[in-house]
This record gives C-alpha cells, sequence and structure tokens, in this order.
C-alpha cells in the first residue's frame, strides 16, 4: 500500500522539473531516501519527461523567414492600397457622399431602381402563363364544385384549391386555399339523383358544364413558377353556370323548380336553357396574380380566342402524351411574401392566413363588359340554390322527359347562341325572348335603384298585403285608445289613502 | 538565400544574447523592419517545433507559423518589454494552435465520419523502431486535455519553468504545478499498453 498521498506525488513532479523550494526539496529528499516505492515513481516520472523531451525536432527550414517576408511584403501592398477604407468614419464618408451624388444628379434613382426590381419580379412571374388546363383537366364534376360550392380544385394532390366568396360586407373575393376539402354533400351525382335524370338529360347537364371548361380555363392561368394568375372575371362565368343550371332544372322539371325558385323566378314559360351571347374579342384583362413572393394585379393581354384555341390543341397533343402531362401536374402554389408595396388599399385588398391567401375584388376592375352585371340577380340566384340544396330529395317528383332537349357541344356553339337575346342598351339590357323568364321582372345595370320590376300578380298581392297592414294598424290605434279609457277610469276610483 | 546571409552578417546570431530580442524589437518599433527576418530565424524552429508537437501534425505547421509571425509582424510595435518576447511568442502560437483545433472539432461536427479510427487507435509496433515510438508519444501526448497538454509541452519539450509557463498561458505557477503532474500521471496510464517497453 501507498503510504503516500497525491501531495507528494505532486511534489515529486516539481521536484523532477527541479521547481521545489529548498526546505520542501530536503524532506522530500529525505522521503526517497527511506521509500523505494517513492524512488521507483520518481524513475516512472523520470522516464516520461524523457520521453517528451527527446521527441525528435523537425528539420530546420530555412527558407521560412523568406516565404514569410515575402508574404508579409503582399499583405502589406493591399493593406496600403484599402487601408484608408478600414477607418470606419472615412469609408462612411464616402458612403454618404456617393449617395449625395445619385441623389443630387439622378433624383429618381432609387425609385426607379426599386421600380426596375419590382417590374422584373412581375415580369419573372408573370412570364410564360399557360391555361389551367396545362395542369388539371377540368371534368363536369369540377365545374359542378365551381358552381355549387364556389370551389375549384387547382391542385388535388396538395389539396389546393381557388375559392370564390364574399365577404361580410358583400364584396366579392378570390382565394387560394391551400389543404381545403372540397368535398362536398352537394355534388354531381346527388344533383342528377334528386332531379331524377335520364341519361340524355344527364349528358346534357355534363355538356352545358363542360361547354364552360374553356373559359374557365382561360380565366385561369398559371405557370412553371408555381404562379396561378386569376381574372376576377370568373366570377362571371361562375354566374352564368348557375344560371344556365337554374335554367335547365326549370326546364325539365317544373315541380322542383316551383319549390327551389325564389318568387321572382317563378315562371311559367321556362324551356329552354339560356346561354349569355358572347362577343368575339375582349378588350382588357386584369388578372390577379398570387406567386410565391407576393400577390399583385397585372394587366394580361391575351385574346381568348387564341387561348382557346390553344387549349384545344394543347388538349388534342397531350392525350397522345400523358406522360408529359403528369410532369406538368407537380404545380403548386406556395404564396409566402407578401410585401406591402407590391399592393396599397386603393388598389386591393389581401389578407393572408395560415392556410389561404385572399383577394377582394375592388370596385374599379373592369369585369368583362359583354356580360351583364349579375349584381342584381346574385341574391335570387344564390336563394334557388341554397333551396335547391336543401330540397328534400324523397318527394315524388315528375320529371318530364323532354328529349328535345338541345345537347350543347362545340360544334352546335352558334346555334346555342342564337337561341336567346340579350339586347344591351344605354339603360342596362331586358331578356327579350317571349318564352324566357323575361316576361316576369327585368334587370336595370344602369339605373341607381338596381330593384327587380316584379310582375303584375306580384304587385296585386302587395296591394292587397298594403291593405291589409293598414286595417290592422287602424284596429291597434283604436285598441290602444280604448286601454287608456280603461286606465284613466281605474285611477279615478281609487279612495285615498289613510294614515 | 544572399539575404539571409546579408542580415546575418550584420547581426550574427552567435553573439545575440536572450536581451538582443528587445534590442531587436527596439530597432523594429524605431522603422528598421528588416530586423523582423532576423528575429523570425531566431525563433522559427521553436514555433514550428512547439505547434507540430501540439498538434501532432505536419500538415498545417507551415500556415500556423506563418500567421504567429504575421500577428507578431502586426502587434510588435505594441510589445510592452515587461516579459520575454519567447513568452509573448509561445502565447501567441498556443492560441493560433487552439483556433485551429477549434475549426478541425467543427468541422468533425460537421462531418462527424472523417476523423478515421486509425487515427485515435493504438499501433501495433515493434519497439526497436525508434520512429514508431517517437510516433507513440505524440499520440499520447496528444489525446491529453488541451489545458494539461500545452503546459507539459512547454515544460518538457520546450524547457521552460514553471514562471514562464504560467505567464504564456496566464495562469498562476501552482496551477501549473498541479497541470504538470496531472499530465504526466494521464500520460503514464495512457502508454499503459507500452509500460514494459517504454516506461
Amino acid at each position: 500500500m501507498k503510504w503516500y498521498n497525491q501531495n507528494t506525488k505532486e511534489q515529486l513532479s516539481a521536484y523532477l522539473d527541479d521547481e521545489l523550494p529548498k526546505y520542501e526539496r530536503d524532506l522530500l529528499e529525505d522521503k526517497l531516501i527511506s521509500s523505494a516505492e517513492l524512488r521507483k515513481e520518481l524513475e516512472e516520472n523520470k522516464k516520461v519527461k524523457k520521453l517528451l523531451s527527446s521527441l525528435k525536432r523537425l528539420p530546420d527550414d530555412e527558407y521560412f523567414a523568406t516565404r514569410l517576408m515575402e508574404k508579409i511584403k503582399g499583405e502589406k501592398k493591399s493593406e496600403n492600397l484599402f487601408s484608408f477604407l478600414k477607418k470606419p468614419v472615412v469609408a462612411f464618408g464616402i458612403i454618404s457622399i456617393s449617395l449625395m451624388g445619385i441623389l443630387k444628379f439622378y433624383p429618381d434613382f432609387f425609385p426607379t431602381f426599386l421600380s426596375k426590381q419590382k417590374s422584373n419580379i412581375i415580369d419573372f412571374y408573370t412570364s410564360n402563363l399557360k391555361p389551367f388546363v396545362y395542369v388539371a383537366d377540368l371534368s363536369s364534376e369540377d365545374i359542378f364544385n365551381f358552381a355549387f360550392n364556389n370551389n375549384l380544385s387547382l391542385n388535388k394532390e396538395d389539396r389546393q384549391m381557388l375559392l370564390l366568396g364574399r365577404d361580410s360586407s358583400g364584396n366579392q373575393f378570390v382565394e387560394v386555399k391551400y389543404a381545403g376539402s372540397s368535398a362536398s354533400a352537394f355534388n354531381l351525382p346527388v344533383f342528377v339523383k334528386s332531379l331524377k335524370l335520364n341519361n340524355v338529360q344527364k349528358q346534357t347537364v355534363d355538356s352545358i358544364l363542360l361547354s364552360y371548361s374553356d373559359d374557365i380555363a382561360s380565366h385561369i392561368l398559371v405557370n412553371d413558377k408555381n404562379t396561378v394568375a386569376v381574372n376576377p372575371s370568373i366570377w362571371n362565368y361562375h354566374n352564368a353556370i348557375r344560371s344556365d343550371l337554374l335554367s335547365y332544372v326549370a326546364s325539365v322539371n317544373k315541380e322542383v323548380s316551383d319549390k327551389i325558385m325564389p318568387a321572382a323566378f317563378i315562371a311559367n314559360n321556362v324551356s329552354s336553357t339560356h346561354r349569355m351571347q358572347k362577343p368575339d374579342e375582349l378588350d382588357e384583362d386584369t388578372y390577379f396574380v398570387f406567386s410565391p413572393d407576393t400577390i399583385f394585379t397585372r394587366k394580361l393581354h391575351h385574346n381568348k380566342d387564341d387561348l382557346k384555341n390553344e387549349i384545344r390543341k394543347f388538349k388534342k397533343e397531350m392525350s397522345q402524351h400523358t406522360a408529359e402531362l403528369n410532369k406538368l401536374k407537380r404545380f403548386k402554389i406556395d404564396v409566402k411574401v407578401f410585401p406591402d408595396e407590391f399592393t396599397s388599399s386603393h388598389e386591393m385588398k389581401v389578407m393572408i392566413d395560415s392556410n389561404f391567401c385572399r383577394v377582394q375584388i375592388p370596385q374599379g376592375i373592369a369585369m368583362e363588359s359583354y356580360l351583364p352585371n349579375f349584381d342584381s340577380i346574385n341574391s335570387a340566384l344564390d336563394e334557388a340554390f341554397d333551396q335547391l340544396r336543401s330540397f328534400n330529395f324523397d318527394i315524388s317528383v315528375a320529371a318530364p322527359v323532354d328529349e328535345s332537349v338541345t345537347v350543347y357541344k362545340e360544334k352546335k356553339k352558334k346555334n346555342r347562341v342564337k337561341k336567346f337575346q340579350f339586347n344591351v342598351g344605354d339603360e342596362g339590357f331586358a331578356i327579350t325572348d317571349p318564352d324566357s323568364i323575361a316576361n316576369f321582372f327585368r334587370f336595370y345595370f344602369q339605373d341607381s335603384s338596381k330593384t327587380f320590376k316584379f310582375n303584375d300578380r306580384m304587385n296585386q298581392d302587395m296591394e292587397v298585403f298594403k291593405k291589409e297592414m293598414e286595417k290592422f294598424k287602424i284596429d291597434m290605434e283604436k285598441m290602444r285608445k280604448e286601454l287608456q279609457k280603461e286606465l284613466k277610469k281605474n285611477l279615478e276610483k281609487k279612495d285615498p289613502i289613510e294614515i | 538565400m544572399n539575404e539571409i546571409n546579408k542580415n546575418e552578417k550584420v547581426i550574427p546570431q552567435t553573439i545575440l544574447t536572450l536581451n538582443d530580442d528587445f534590442s531587436l524589437i527596439k530597432r523594429f518599433i524605431d522603422g528598421d523592419e528588416s530586423v523582423f527576418k532576423t528575429l523570425v530565424n531566431r525563433h522559427k524552429e521553436k514555433v514550428r517545433n512547439l505547434i507540430f508537437v501540439t498538434l501532432n501534425s505536419t500538415d498545417m505547421i507551415d500556415d500556423i507559423s506563418q500567421e504567429v509571425f504575421i500577428s507578431v509582424f502586426k502587434k510588435l510595435d505594441r510589445f510592452r518589454f515587461e516579459s520575454q518576447f519567447t513568452t509573448w511568442l509561445y502565447r501567441i502560437t498556443i492560441n493560433k494552435c487552439r483556433d485551429h483545433l477549434r475549426r478541425v472539432k467543427i468541422r468533425s461536427i460537421l462531418s462527424p465520419f472523417s476523423a478515421s479510427e486509425e487515427e485515435l487507435s493504438y499501433p501495433s509496433v515493434s519497439m526497436n523502431d525508434d520512429v514508431e515510438i517517437q510516433e507513440i508519444v505524440r499520440k499520447a501526448v496528444a489525446q491529453l486535455p488541451e489545458k494539461l497538454r500545452t503546459p507539459l509541452i512547454l515544460k518538457d519539450f520546450e524547457g521552460l519553468s514553471y514562471q514562464e509557463i504560467a505567464e504564456t498561458l496566464g495562469t498562476e505557477v501552482g496551477t501549473i504545478k498541479s497541470r504538470i503532474f496531472r499530465a504526466r500521471e494521464s500520460l503514464k496510464k495512457i502508454l499503459e499498453p507500452y509500460k514494459k517497453e517504454l516506461l
């Protein structure tokens, strides 16, 4: 057993290095004389020390100093050149003077620079925009969902969708939603089932829906930079599909139609579907562009007919190249950053949340001029659709089989357009087809009142109701007077209180 | 080469004493930068060997040695003549070695598979081979913690006193005494597999 402690061993180490004071050295030497174990410890330490001190040195590098001096010389040169810049005051002064010079001679430098950068970003994200059909083929069910449930699936895999809606103030908005659900209880099969449509009628519904496919696709543009550009006029197509479907419902099943249509829509003679006539060319196209970095509006000058031709050509080509089509379908929208300077309140209102980005359609944006302003019938359309949604499907309704219903296909487009007419004039427009619902109400788009003109039957009902209300008012007044008299009598009869 | 000879003629190394470092530094501060080369030639081997033993690698010796002397060149006009020049030089050298080891450590964290097993294992050697014994000792020293390794190297390899080591490392003499003892104890444990041949 070792009799010496850690301190003695530490002293032994220092003794070996000749670092002990004389007094301690003498004491340790006494211990060394008497302890063979301690002497052995000292020998081991000596060997360890020798191992280190005998480590071989590196061979002398005689050119080291020369290389070093060359390096120092090189560093000094570069330092002398820019040494003045190392002083913060000098550097700050140079930057300030440069900025002042730029601002003095080119006052528009920074605004121009920023505008150019902004323009570069916008150009980058709006380049190579293609119709939506390039990344997704729209089915009749998609279009039905778009009309009824206000959503259009942009990317089924990532559940990204385009939503149309109205905020609490009634302002229309376009919204790109992430991880949204397009599933709805009221879909195309339910619609077909509830109306008990036969195959021919179902085909007609499909053809009505699909006839809007290219219109929708040309109002939603996408590119390989994960940008989606939406033309706010898509709202009009949304309404147009709804009105077309309602007209068709009315034509095939009057009983159902009577139940779901609001008063203004109740018609006796609705027997054919209606489409709006379209002009050949468009003027202005303002798109809302949702890009990975920002949201902005841009006028994109596309000829709709050219776009549609392109879409048809693309569809034809892609039917032969499904692999290429699948590659294109990797499109994904991801809006992350939204710099304020890209929009301002007077241009558009944007809301960004974790799972959606919404752009409110400003009043000033010109919608496609050839389409009627749907504002006046929107509420009626909404009411009709709500009732259709909550319609009791078990009610037995005799759905008349109308084999003469026109099946809409692209080839028959001209015929279809001829089936009805809108007269658009200074006063607004009115449906003048004698067999249409135009007999029951008119739209006044230029008129500030923007109200319906009800038919005579409705006006008579209103008159009767008014008279009844007047009578009720007179009765109420009589009752009130009688009550007052009664109350007065009771007060007069009251005895004084005795104290 | 001619330049070295020229300088050595002007200030022959043989007649320089320890205090001559101070006189060279004074001349440097007075504007005679040519004396710096003499100063480098006087101490370059100490610096190079200290780096070699500390890092146990020859790869970076030249680069780190140059970094040390460039740092000395830049700071020499602020030298206060309160301690020996070598103490100051060793301190700079040790700091540069620490910086290097820190960089290597960060790199090894970022790429954990870069350190090979071979570097960490004990080689099986024939103890007759002196070169291999040297290698074993260097590796054993390299395994010591930095705060034990540096005082031991400065003592046993460089031959500095406890006082000089304390000044170089900025610690107390008692601490150095304790660290050198602990370093030797650790080294003995590391070299235990070779006890018969080495100790």
